[in-house]
Order: C-alpha cells, then sequence, then structure tokens
C-alpha cells in the first residue's frame, strides 16, 4: 500500500473518529446500548412476570359449585413445580374461582340496571367484553361435564381468554396445566380400576437429547444481527467520506495533489472499511456477551458462545465488510449531496438485511452453491459457526467468495473516481418526473431512468395483483389480458403520455439483415441454455413445490386443449411482442439514457425475471433478458428480440408437443438435456453470439 | 509556464444536448507574471482551470504546465501547482497545521523538512492563534490564509487562482488580494481567474477575455485596454461579439 494512500486512510479516520456524531452511532451504540437494550427488556419481563404471579387472577367458571374438588383444588392451590420456567408458564399463578355474575337475563332481552335500559348480551358476547376489558382473566365453560365421567364420551371443557392480554395469556397456562393433571388423574383411576398396572399407558419415556450447542435458536438471532449490524456500520462512514465530501467542496482539493484518483479511493475504502471492521468487532464481542449472559440469566433459555466461535464469526465477517464498505462508499461516491447519499444508501442497506433474515428463517442450510451466494452465505455460515454446523469447505468457500465480491466493489470504486461525470455530477434539484407534470419532455424522446424504474414497478405490481388474478379466473382471457393490457398496453400507453418519441422508446426500426439469422440462432440457443440453466438453479433455489407443480399441471393441460396455431399465438407470438416493448423497448432505452448499456441489460432481464412471479425459472427468464437485451443494443432495434423471445418459446412448446419417448430422449426428467440437444444448442447460441460479434459495428446508443 | 492551446471541453458529449464549455481557448501563461483570465458566470473560466490542473480531462486541444502535458502525466503537472477557488476547501474537523501536515506529506513532503515549511507559512500568514483550532471554527479570512498556505506548502512554480475573493467580504477580499500580489517572484507563474475587473487591474500583468467559451481578446492588459478602463475594454469586447452572433448574446 503506497504512502499517500495510508495517509488519506489515516486522515479520514482521525475526522470520523472527531466528529461527536459518528462516535455516538458506531462506538457508543454497541458498547453501551445493545446490552442496555437487551438486559434491560429481559430483565423488565422478568419483574412483569413476577408480579403477574404475585397476583391474584380473577377466573370465572361456569357451574363453579359443581366442579369436582380435586379439579377445584388444582385450580386454586399452586401447582407442584417441575421446572425452572414455571413462572414463564404461569403454573404458579394464582387463580381467584367464581362464577361468572351475568348475563342475568335471556340474549336481546330488555333490562334495567341502575335506571339504564340495556339489551342482554350472549353469554359469549359477555365473556368477550369481560375479558377484553380485562374483568376477567379466563372463562371455564363445560366444567360440570367432568363430575360424572362417561367412559364412553369425551366431554369439551372450554378455556377462553384474550390473547393480546398477557395476564389472560398466563392464566389459560395456567388453567390448562390443572386441567391436564386433573385428566391425568382421572386416567390414572381408570387404569387402577380396571386393574392394570401404572405402567399401561406409559409403557416407556423418551428423552431427546440434544448434543449440538445450546441455545441454537439464539445463535440463529445472534447470527442475523452480527451480519446486519457489520453491514450498517459502514453507512456512516461512508456517506461522510463519500457524498460528504463532495457536499462539503473539499473533494476537489483533494484531487489536486499529485497521487492517482485510485489511491484516493483506496485511501477513503481502508478508511471505511477499518472503521467499520471495528464496529463489526464491537458488535460481535458486545452482542456476544449480552446473549450468553442474557441467556443464563433467564430460566430455560441458554445460550453457549466460546471465544474460538467468535473469532471464526469475525474472520467470515472481514470480507463482508469490505464488500459493504466498497458498497457502500461507491454508492455514496454517485450521490452529489448528503442527503441525496442517504437516499441512495438507505435501500441497498435494507436489500442487503435480506439475507441475513433470510439465513435465520429455519430449514434453509449452507450447501456448496449457497456458500457462494453474497452475504447469505456468510450469514449461514455464521450461523451453521453457532449451531456448531459449519464445515471448513464452506468456511474456505464463504471466505474466497466474499473477497473476491469485495475486490470487484473496491475495483467499482476505483472507476468511479476516474469518471468525471460522477465526481462533478450536480446534485439533484428537482425529484423525478414520474408522471411528465413537468412536460419538459424526456431527454433524446426517451423516457428518464427514474420514468423506466417506475414502469418496471408497475408492470411488476399489476402481474401480481391483477394478472396472476385474472389467469385464475380465467387462464387464457386472464394471460391475454396480462400481456396485451398489461404489460404492453401500460408501457406503450405510460410513452404515449410522457411524450416519449415511440419509435426510440420502443426501438421501432428495421434491424441490419444479420440480425435475423442471429435472433433465429439464439433464440433455438437459449432453450438448450435455459435448461441447463434451470438445472444449476436447483442448487441454489428451492425448486417448485408439489402445490405448484400440480397448478402448472393444469395450466398445461388446459394449453394444450387449445389447438396448434392459437397455442403458438399465445404462448410465443404474443409475449414476443408485448413483452419485448415493456422490458428491452421502455424499460431498456430508458435505462440506456442514464447507465452503461451492461448495466440496463442486466437491470432489465432482473426486472423480466421478476415479473414472471416464477422463482424456479429465476436464473432462465434473466439469461434471456440479457440475450434479448443485448441483441436490441447491438442491433439497435426491437424486432430481433421479439424473433429471438418467439423462437425460444415455440422451441419449448414443439418440445413439449412430441412424443414422450423423443421428449425422454432429449429431456432427462430431472430436466437436464441430452447432449444432442446441449451440442445443438449451444452451436446454435455460439453460432448466433459469433454472428453478432462479426456483424454488430458498436452501436453509440440503441435508440 | 502554461501553455494552453486549442483546448476544447464538452460535458455530457453522448447526450442528446451536449454542452461545449471550452471552445478552442488558446494563451500562455509566463513565469514572473500574473495572468488573468476574465469573464462573466459560465464563460468558462473554471473549466479552463481545472483542466489546466488536471481536474478534468480536456475533450479536445492541450495544456502543458512547465513543459508537462496534462493527459500524459497529470500528477506531473500537480506536483508544479498550487490551486486556490473561492471555497477553501478545508476539513472542518483538522487544524490549519494538521491540514498543512497532510497536504505536505500527500506532496512527498516529510520529517523536519515539512515542519519548518508549516512554521515558515505559519509566520508568513501569521497563523499563529489559530493553527491549532479546528478549520470548522475559524472565521473566513483564517480560513482563506489556510487555504492559500496550503496551496503553497510544496512551493510550486504555478499558482492557479479560480475566483479566490467571490465568496468573500470586502476587507477579507483586499486582503487575499494583498497576499496574492505578495506572492509574485520571478519564478511563478500566476493563472487568476475572476470577472472582478478591479482585481485584474491591481494584479494582472496578461489578460484574456474568455466569453461564450471563446477566448476573445488576449495579451499585455495595457495592451487590450487600449487607454480605456480594463472594465470598458471587456465590456466593448463582449458587445461587438454579440453584435457578430446575437442568438448566444447573454
Amino acid at each position: 500500500m503506497s504512502s499517500s494512500v495510508v495517509e488519506i486512510a489515516r486522515k479520514e479516520i482521525v475526522e470520523i473518529l472527531r466528529d461527536r456524531r459518528s462516535l455516538y452511532v458506531l462506538l457508543l451504540l454497541p458498547i453501551a446500548l445493545y446490552p442496555v437494550i437487551v438486559i434491560g427488556t429481559t430483565f423488565l419481563a422478568t419483574i412483569q412476570i413476577r408480579k403477574l404471579n404475585q397476583q391474584t387472577h380473577p377466573v370465572w367458571v361456569e357451574g363453579w359449585d359443581e366442579l369436582p374438588d380435586e379439579l377445584q383444588r388444582l385450580l386454586s392451590e399452586p401447582l407442584p413445580e417441575e421446572q425452572d420456567d414455571d413462572l414463564k408458564r404461569g403454573r404458579q399463578l394464582q387463580l381467584r374461582l367464581s362464577a361468572p355474575p351475568g348475563p342475568k337475563g335471556q340474549a336481546g332481552e330488555q333490562v334495567v340496571r341502575d335506571g339504564v335500559a340495556y339489551e342482554e348480551l350472549s353469554p359469549e358476547d359477555y365473556y368477550g367484553q369481560a375479558l377484553a376489558n380485562d374483568a376477567v382473566r379466563a372463562v371455564i365453560r363445560g366444567a360440570p361435564s367432568l363430575v360424572h365421567l362417561d367412559p364412553h364420551a369425551v366431554p369439551k371443557v372450554e378455556v377462553l381468554y384474550n390473547g393480546g392480554i398477557d395476564a389472560s395469556n398466563l392464566a389459560r397456562k395456567r388453567i390448562s396445566a390443572a386441567l391436564a393433571l386433573y385428566s391425568e388423574a382421572v386416567v390414572a383411576k381408570r387404569v387402577d380400576a380396571a386393574g392394570l398396572p401404572d405402567t399401561t399407558l406409559t409403557p416407556f419415556v423418551t428423552e431427546a437429547v440434544d448434543r449440538g450447542r445450546e441455545g441454537a435458536m439464539l445463535g440463529r438471532l445472534l447470527g442475523a444481527l452480527l451480519v446486519v449490524l457489520a453491514l450498517t456500520g459502514a453507512f456512516y462512514p461512508a456517506l461522510d467520506l463519500g457524498a460528504g465530501e463532495k457536499e462539503r467542496g473539499t473533494l476537489e482539493t483533494l484531487l489536486l495533489a499529485p497521487i492517482s484518483r485510485g489511491s484516493v479511493a483506496l485511501g477513503k475504502f481502508w478508511a471505511v472499511f477499518a472503521i467499520s471492521l471495528v464496529v463489526a468487532l464491537l458488535n460481535l464481542l458486545s452482542l456476544g456477551v449480552t446473549f450468553a449472559f442474557s441467556a443464563g440469566s433467564v430460566p430455560g433459555m441458554s445460550f453457549s458462545v466460546d471465544v474460538a466461535s467468535l473469532a471464526a464469526c469475525f474472520f467470515v465477517l472481514v470480507p463482508l465488510v469490505a464488500m459493504f464498505s466498497a458498497l457502500s462508499l461507491a454508492t455514496s461516491t454517485y450521490a452529489a449531496s448528503y442527503k441525496e447519499g442517504q437516499a441512495y444508501l438507505t435501500p441497498l442497506m435494507i436489500l442487503g438485511t435480506l439475507p441475513p433474515l433470510a439465513a435465520a428463517l429455519p430449514g434453509l442450510q449452507l450447501n456448496l452453491p449457497l456458500s457462494l451466494a453474497p452475504v447469505l452465505g456468510a450469514s449461514l455460515l455464521i450461523k451453521g459457526i453457532f449451531a456448531g454446523t459449519a464445515h471448513l469447505i464452506h468456511g474456505v468457500l464463504v471466505f474466497g467468495s466474499n473477497l473476491v465480491y469485495a475486490l470487484v466493489a473496491v475495483r467499482w470504486v476505483a472507476s468511479l473516481y476516474d469518471r468525471e461525470e460522477v465526481l462533478w455530477r450536480p446534485a439533484a434539484a428537482k425529484a423525478p418526473d414520474l408522471l411528465g407534470l413537468r412536460r419538459e419532455g424526456p431527454v433524446g424522446g426517451v423516457p428518464s431512468m427514474p420514468q423506466a424504474l417506475a414502469l418496471a414497478v408497475v408492470v411488476l405490481c399489476l402481474q401480481f395483483f391483477a394478472g396472476a388474478k385474472a389467469q385464475q379466473a380465467s387462464l387464457i382471457a386472464g394471460l391475454v389480458f396480462t400481456l396485451v393490457a398489461l404489460v404492453a398496453g401500460s408501457s406503450v400507453g405510460y410513452a404515449w403520455w410522457l411524450r416519449c418519441d415511440l419509435r426510440k422508446t420502443f426501438a421501432w426500426r428495421a434491424p441490419p439483415a444479420w440480425a435475423w439469422p442471429a435472433a433465429l440462432l439464439l433464440g433455438l440457443g437459449a432453450l438448450a441454455i435455459n435448461l441447463d440453466l434451470g438445472y444449476v438453479q436447483q442448487g441454489w433455489l428451492p425448486g417448485r413445490t408439489p402445490e405448484e407443480i400440480v397448478a402448472l399441471q393444469e395450466v398445461t393441460d388446459e394449453l394444450s386443449a387449445l389447438p396448434w396455431p392459437a397455442l403458438l399465438l399465445l404462448i410465443a407470438a404474443l409475449p414476443a411482442v408485448t413483452e419485448e416493448l415493456c422490458f428491452r423497448g421502455f424499460l431498456l432505452q430508458g435505462l440506456r439514457g442514464e447507465v452503461s448499456g451492461k448495466l440496463a441489460i442486466v437491470i432489465s432481464a432482473l426486472v423480466f425475471a421478476a415479473v414472471h412471479l416464477d422463482p424456479s425459472r429465476l436464473f432462465p427468464q434473466f439469461f434471456a433478458g440479457c440475450l434479448a437485451g443485448a441483441l436490441v443494443i447491438r442491433t439497435r432495434s426491437l424486432w430481433p428480440a421479439m424473433l429471438l423471445h418467439f423462437v425460444h418459446n415455440g422451441t419449448l412448446l414443439g418440445l413439449e408437443s412430441l412424443d414422450p419417448e423423443t421428449a425422454k430422449a432429449l429431456v432427462a426428467a430431472d430436466g437436464l438435456p441430452s447432449w444432442t440437444l446441449r451440442l445443438s444448442g449451444w452451436g446454435c447460441a455460439a453460432l448466433g453470439g459469433a454472428l453478432c460479434l462479426v456483424c454488430a459495428r458498436r452501436p453509440r446508443s440503441a435508440g | 509556464m502554461i501553455e494552453v492551446d486549442q483546448l476544447v471541453k464538452v460535458y455530457a458529449p453522448h447526450s442528446p444536448e451536449p454542452v461545449r464549455a471550452v471552445n478552442g481557448v488558446s494563451f500562455t501563461a509566463r513565469p514572473g507574471t500574473v495572468f488573468g483570465l476574465l469573464g462573466p458566470n459560465g464563460a468558462g473560466k473554471t473549466t479552463t482551470l481545472r483542466i489546466v490542473a488536471t481536474v478534468l480531462r480536456p475533450t479536445g486541444g492541450t495544456a502543458r504546465v512547465g513543459g508537462v502535458d496534462v493527459r500524459r502525466d497529470p500528477a506531473g503537472v500537480r506536483r508544479q501547482i498550487g490551486f486556490l477557488s473561492a471555497s477553501t476547501g478545508l476539513y472542518d474537523r483538522l487544524t490549519p497545521r494538521e491540514m498543512l501536515a497532510y497536504f505536505g506529506k500527500l506532496y512527498g513532503l516529510d520529517g523536519a523538512g515539512l515542519e519548518s515549511r508549516i512554521d515558515a507559512l505559519v509566520d508568513l500568514f501569521e497563523m499563529r492563534d489559530f493553527q491549532t483550532r479546528p478549520c470548522g471554527l475559524l472565521s473566513s479570512g483564517q480560513k482563506q490564509k489556510t487555504s492559500i498556505a496550503r496551496a503553497l506548502i510544496h512551493d510550486p512554480p504555478v499558482l492557479i487562482l479560480d475566483e479566490p475573493t467571490s465568496s468573500l467580504d470586502v476587507l477579507v477580499a483586499r486582503t487575499v488580494v494583498e497576499r496574492i500580489d505578495a506572492l509574485r517572484s520571478s519564478r511563478r507563474t500566476i493563472l487568476l481567474s475572476t470577472h472582478i475587473m478591479s482585481e485584474a487591474e491591481r494584479l494582472c500583468d496578461e489578460v484574456a477575455f474568455l466569453y461564450r467559451s471563446k477566448i476573445q481578446a488576449n495579451g499585455p492588459r495595457e495592451e487590450v485596454k487600449a487607454g480605456r478602463t480594463l472594465e470598458d475594454a471587456f465590456f466593448s469586447c463582449v458587445d461587438e461579439v454579440d453584435r457578430r452572433d446575437p442568438r448566444g448574446a447573454a
């Protein structure tokens, strides 16, 4: 590392640490606030439960006078102590039993009470009101039926309670425990009366012994918290060093020093990284100790953590923190002001918290493909470390992949410091004109990027709320409605409303002659590649559920009843025209105005994949979107992308209409294409790609 | 010496509406002189200075500082220049002494040499009283003194001043002008951009009128003035340009 990088990093760290706000946010929060919050809330909860246990709680019992003596005793006297979490389970709760005071009359009957006329309530409504007003904690109904139990009948005892009131919940637990003990006593008497041994109903006992780490649930929560907090540690320093420096006007001074732009970027990155890493370490120590301490002080909770686990977690967090430091710095650098930086960084932070939260869900375990998933792999690994299930190979993969992602992100930051349009970008003075109300006219006759993204959100929502419902009501009409009205209609209508140049917005122009065979070959090739991609995706994301498979089969059956030309029109031609108008037309052309062609292709393909609302086809849809987007950029026309889309969908239809034997020979049951299909597909794609590369001249704009 | 030849800068060149901020600007600023780039706001002064200082890349033409091309060796150019603008560019949480030390190190100074250079600048600009106070707490005059000292930390042969008094009150502005005047030396080239004609009248040996992204007049101050005040000469030049091409008139 050059001395100028070290000098810049040192100065940035000094500046951050001299800012009182950053000290509060970065250091005080992890050291003081988290322990106070966790221990404080645990302590308060314990006190509250103890307080509830010391009170006497009113419970109404229908037929109180007829209640069996033993059950009365069980409900009135403290239950025998069982475990150390008896308090939480309400077993020591003191109940004050009595008959319900009302209702006195028949439901609906007019009664006068204290000079005021009322309409008498039904018992259900009366009890419901009493429970809501906290006049009673629980009501037991049907208890008299327990007096003379018929061995051939199973009477029901109802316990009414209010789940929104803690005391009522606790009373319900206490009553249930008493009823369970009474039930056991009745069973014991019956067994005794029948002259059977005590072991009749308990032929053996089971004991589950957890040989894993103590407190897996707490470990899961701690893992998610650690990753989230490690990510958020970069927020403030990145904002200050990127957008903050631009807003203060000190960036120009720094760039005048005889050092490379890369050194400036690296110096800033190291500063953000160092501070974020310290914050991550403080969080790790603070939360680890807090969890271990608080779990030990709460009855029924256990959590063990050792220094080796904490050290391993820190090791996993290092490249993750580096990656997020670089991403945050890049995002902040792109912003022209502090306020703009906050607006950009907040969604990044929210996105960053999704993988750790997903990792905390039960069922998701670390495997080799998931080890490579950014953030998610690290989150699962940390969960595995606390659960004692982590493997070294996963650790190596997670660390290595995150290191690569971090390096790519750092490179991105460095490239931003070399771009004048980013460094000297004026602060956005106006909010995006999503409705075209300012009538300034989209630059170049195509939509702006915010307008393009707004359309993506609208189409996604329409598809989710209206399209799916319409297809449930009537599959074929719903499909036509979705594609024509929701996808194409919204795109063309929005472009018209914004007074865009429709020919430019939808790249509506004749392509070069070579584009047609290229599109044909790519369309044919995309099918085999997508089958492979679909297979690869199975290792990363969960496949279709059995219910989804059944639903899909029903759709296929309904569609297969259509005549062949209609099917081709509905499944191949209509999506090819309508979806291309939306995603490679409006969206791609709108994005192209403000981001590079590659990024525009990736974003439009991601939206294309998301709008299909089929996670099991995410990779293939994304790839097809990229392919069509690249073709539009290369040919400057939407038409070849439409042909590609049509050929892809049409070939898929053709494959499904083959007789089972031939289809099986081409695509195996697990979805993998045969080598014949694979070779022909990849060959077509390679030919089509080569045609594009050789014949296309680099376009300056796709419009 | 600063040599600028047919310099062009186009912002957003691939957008439907590119902005040609500098259009074929040429001039030469010699050592021992103060060269004034005069013009209204938006004429292209700051863009030209930023290109010379290698903060921006030119779209066309060349600029050389001390014989070093701004494109080929930007770091080599930056080593030779000190840049001062209206925005002081100070770090609020550092003290003036720390600022000078930080930039001194970035310019390759260190140890006793750096300390003695800082001491010399602190004395020259009478900064003793506030050298250890955070920059965020300084008055505008103190900030400007610190900023000039920062631009001079590596004793550059070329000084580029971009409207250095435009946001200052009249008293501080007068002090800054006096300081700039005192920075003249036989080996130092000073390139000053301003729209305040009285400043240019006092400081500049040579001037160039930059209007509508082009140099409209260029030469020794008295020659350009031709017996008029500098302000009258400037207005006369602007009127002539607007008369020739009324479409772009301000």
